[in-house]
């Protein structure tokens, strides 16, 4: 990823001087095509899409995965970017998502597998995805408003964790321990990003140095993820019995954010 | 400012978000057992007459005291609560023929395990807790430090005896101040 965007970099300084005559004073130096921007905010909510080849998933993993909610956040911030001719750009900012997965569902299948336990009531997994991001972007110039279509990719961290269930047997102090036990099968959990700013910039009276960009960001995304899901049925005093199932997900989500951003100009 | 100032203002401003704090500590002071009924979601304490063997649990209620500090600098907000003496060992015994294996005087801790009330897994032995060393837990903060208060803790019987009758059960607790804290209970088991 880092190679690329040198290599992109290098490639707009390439152009840029390719055309510039040493002896010829009128033209710009490269530089002097450059700006820069940097992300106040970015925020608003984002819609996963449930995928529905997870309700055929066995032993109750269907249950445990499909229900992913609306209504998680997305939101980055801590941007840079650069744009040559404030057209062409690329820019670098940290994005971070989390999205809910009801536990509702869950809690069913487990009561129905266990009626002589209780079974306390799950509220679900929140998994909240993070790291750095890098964009490519152009901007359309209209004579009220610009639109930029971006291309982003991400290396995530993606925070899931282990869970355990406590089923204890009605009437009895017997128990089972239920365990779902996640094993990451992929090097690096990358993002791919489809996202179309529009955006009003402002110039501020007697401020020479930036303008404010605000707008709307419409975005799809995708995150390939394959996990190994072992889940361990541990009755006390008796043998575990564990079953292993892998599950492949695209983790696709739309969203919809307000943008603010500085723009310094030349 | 001087470049060089600017490692040490973050090395300092690192360092000042990460003050750790002395602990309050307290003493276990006295211990009573009590019979308890573990059948439904939730272990309570019973005072029935007969209780199902399947679901017997033993109640101890620990008292706690304040005992000052571990050092200088407590924060009622920031610091925790430590244990001043450890638990050195910790018997459960039946003064009666728990099974041909438990003779009367005998030890019993591995059929029990320790929960506070929820959960329990099949790590949570006696063995762990004397590992662990600590009974009882600290008070949270109230706006005041309160001189002395109690906790609950349970020991869960998993393995239950083939006859149903009468027993008695005997929880003796020893401290690293050399103090014991011993009570007896009896219940009926059918």
């Amino acid at each position: 990823m880092k190679k690329i965007f040198s290599l992109l970099l290098l490639l707009i300084a390439t152009h840029a001087s390719a055309g510039i005559s040493p002896k010829d004073s009128t033209k710009k130096s490269f530089f002097h095509h450059l700006s820069f921007s940097t992300v106040v905010c970015e925020a608003g909510p984002f819609f996963p899409v449930k995928e529905k080849k997870i309700r055929s998933l066995p032993f109750g993993m269907n249950s445990y995965l499909y229900n992913v909610q609306s209504g998680g956040t997305s939101y980055g911030f801590f941007a840079a970017g650069v744009y040559y001719d404030d057209r062409f750009g690329v820019e670098i900012l940290y994005r971070r998502s989390s999205f809910e997965v009801d536990g509702a569902e869950f809690s069913k299948y487990l009561s129905s597998k266990y009626p002589e336990h209780y079974v306390k009531t799950y509220w679900g997994v929140n998994e909240v995805v993070e790291g750095l991001a890098y964009r490519l972007c152009y901007k359309f110039h209209f004579r009220y408003f610009q639109v930029e279509p971006q291309l982003q990719f991400g290396i995530n961290n993606l925070y899931t964790y282990d869970e355990s269930f406590f089923l204890k047997e009605k009437g009895s102090n017997n128990f089972i321990e239920y365990s779902i036990r996640k094993v990451n099968q992929k090097k690096n959990i990358v993002d791919y990003h489809l996202i179309v700013d529009i955006l009003k910039r402002l110039h501020l009276k007697g401020v020479d140095v930036f303008n404010f960009e605000l707008g709307i960001k419409t975005e799809l995304m995708m995150m390939p993820t394959s996990y190994n899901y072992i889940l361990t049925e541990s009755p006390y005093g008796g043998t575990p019995t564990v079953n292993e199932v892998q599950v492949k997900q695209n983790h696709l989500a739309y969203g919809v954010e307000a943008v603010i951003r500085f723009y310094f100009k030349r | 400012m001087r470049l060089i100032n600017y490692p040490v203002l973050i090395f300092i401003l690192l360092f000042t978000g990460c003050t750790t704090y002395d602990a309050y500590l307290y003493e276990v002071i006295d211990m009573k057992a009590a019979n308890a009924d573990n059948a439904g979601e939730l272990t309570v304490a019973t005072d029935a007459d007969s209780i199902s063997k399947k679901a017997y649990a033993i109640q101890l209620e620990y008292t706690m005291q304040f005992a000052g500090e571990s050092g200088e600098d407590v924060d009622p907000h920031e610091s925790g609560y430590q244990n001043k003496y450890n638990v050195t060992s910790f018997n459960v015994y039946c003064l009666d023929t728990f099974d041909m294996q438990h003779l009367p005087g005998t030890s019993i801790n591995n059929y029990f395990l320790v929960s506070r009330g929820g959960s329990y897994t099949a790590n949570n032995t006696i063995e762990q807790l004397v590992h662990n060393g600590t009974i009882g837990i600290g008070r949270g903060y109230s706006g005041n430090i309160i001189d002395t208060w109690t906790s609950t803790q349970y020991l869960i019987l998993m393995q239950p005896p083939v006859n149903n009758g009468n027993y008695r059960f005997v929880i003796d607790i020893e401290q690293s101040n050399n103090t014991h804290m011993i009570d007896t209970i009896a219940t009926h088991l059918y």
